[in-house]
Parts: structure tokens; sequence; C-alpha cells
């Protein structure tokens, strides 16, 4: 029986394992035919939605690897507005409410608010799944 | 199956001034209980500290959110536990916390989680 997953995601990119444990993760619930209702990222996981990271070329490329994983299997990736919001990671709607020149999300993500993943909760259809 | 048949544990056991894991925790409780979910709020370890009674903000130059904690039974979350053994780890009683919390021991809380749909960990 395929079974779905939401994938919820608050440990830091820089200061965790949890990204690199959860899109391991993602990957094999793909390859095992099972399914993924969506990928939350919540508290310190916000980060890696911050379309402005430069890293080593030999490191892991964590923002690309959520946006690449996004596109081949249609996986939203969806931030926690408040939790983004206070680490600087805005949409260009947020930027323009607040008089700010720029916004600084990667597109592969959209800000959602912490509802939407409650209402994923409550719909039990799921299974959730943390990496933190 | 209906959202009143939806239980969702929060445990909390970062400390409340050091991290912002506990803030987050309790802002997930929140919206969680207003989708009408069960919620059973769970602080363990140090994440206790949260609900310890006459914190004073002007200590820490910011806010304190035990006002938020206060308020919680108006957001439809009943009940608030504590891990006992935590309590006695750090020489604390029930005393020493906000009114409206329950003591269990550690095994009543497995069970808490185990009988949950989901549990999320801040």
């Amino acid at each position: 029986m395929s079974v779905s997953f939401t994938i919820l995601v608050t440990g830091s990119p820089t200061n965790s394992q949890a990204h690199l444990s959860a899109l391991r993760f993602a990957n094999a619930v793909i390859e095992n035919n099972h399914s993924i209702s969506s990928v939350f990222f919540y508290q310190e996981a916000v980060h890696v939605a911050n379309g402005y990271i430069i890293k080593p070329s030999d490191e892991a490329q964590l923002t690309q690897k959520w946006a690449t994983l996004s596109a081949e299997h249609n996986v939203e990736l969806q931030v926690c507005v408040a939790a983004a919001n206070r680490r600087g990671v805005i949409d260009a709607n947020e930027a323009s409410l607040n008089a700010l020149e720029h916004h600084s999300i990667h597109p592969a993500f959209s800000i959602l608010g912490l509802g939407q993943f409650a209402a994923k909760l409550s719909e039990a259809k799921t299974k959730i799944v943390q990496f933190k | 199956m209906t959202n009143e048949q939806i239980t969702t544990c929060i445990i909390i056991k970062s400390p409340p001034f050091s991290a912002i894991d506990g803030k987050e925790g309790i802002d997930l409780a929140l919206v969680c209980a207003a989708f009408d979910q069960q919620v059973n709020l769970i602080f363990v370890e140090q994440g206790i500290f949260h609900l310890i009674k006459s914190q004073d903000s002007n200590c820490i130059d910011d806010k304190l959110h035990d006002k938020q904690l206060n308020a919680i039974e108006f957001y439809d979350i009943d009940k608030i536990y504590v891990e006992s053994e935590s309590l006695e780890k750090f020489h604390l009683t029930e005393k020493h916390l906000l009114s409206h919390v329950d003591c269990l021991p550690s095994s009543d809380i497995k069970t808490l989680c185990h009988s949950a749909n989901q549990t999320v960990i801040f």
C-alpha cells in the first residue's frame, strides 16, 4: 500500500543534519513508490529558502537539492511565514508591505501560514515525519 | 474522520531564553488548537522552565511569553503536562509552576504520545 508523507523540517541547514537526512528520506519515499504530500519548513529550517545563500561549490547545495526534488517530483516546498519573516526570508509581497527594496526567498519555495501545516495535521491522511 | 478525533502532542524540551524553539512550539500548539485538534502540550527536560511563575521580563530585555501560557485555556488547549522526573532533576515542585499544569511520570507521557495521531518536538 502506498503511504503519503508530510515532511516537517525544523533543523538548521548550517547547524544540523536535518536537511541532508530529510532529502535522503524524501528520495527514498519516492523511489519506493510512496508519495510526499508536501514539505514544510519551520524554525531554523526556513533559512534554506534564502535565495542569497552562497556556499563553496564542493559542498552540498541544500537549497538547490530541495528545488530539484520539488521540480522533478512536483513536491510543494512550504515555508512558515512567521518563522521566515523573523529570519529575513521574505517574498516580494512581504517586501512591498514593509517598504523593503528586495525580497530574499528562492523561487522554488512558497510562503504559507502555520495554519496550512495545522490543517495538514487535521486531515490525518498523511504521516508526519519531523527532521530537527 | 472528523477533526475532533485528531490528537497532536507538542513536546517542548528547549529552555525558554536561550532558544526560540519553545515559543515556536507553543505557536504551533495554539494554531493546532484553533484547527480543533486535541492538543497535549508537554514540557520536559529544560522545557519546564517555561512554566516557572513570576518571571521578570526586565531581566532579559525582551518579551516573555508566560502571558501566552497563562491564557492557553482560552485557546482550547485543555491540558499542559509536565514530566515529573524533569521537575525532580531540577529540584522543583508543582508549587513553582503556573497553576494549570498536570505533572505526570514519563511512562504516562509516553502513553499520551503513543495514543496521539502525531507528535512534534521542539
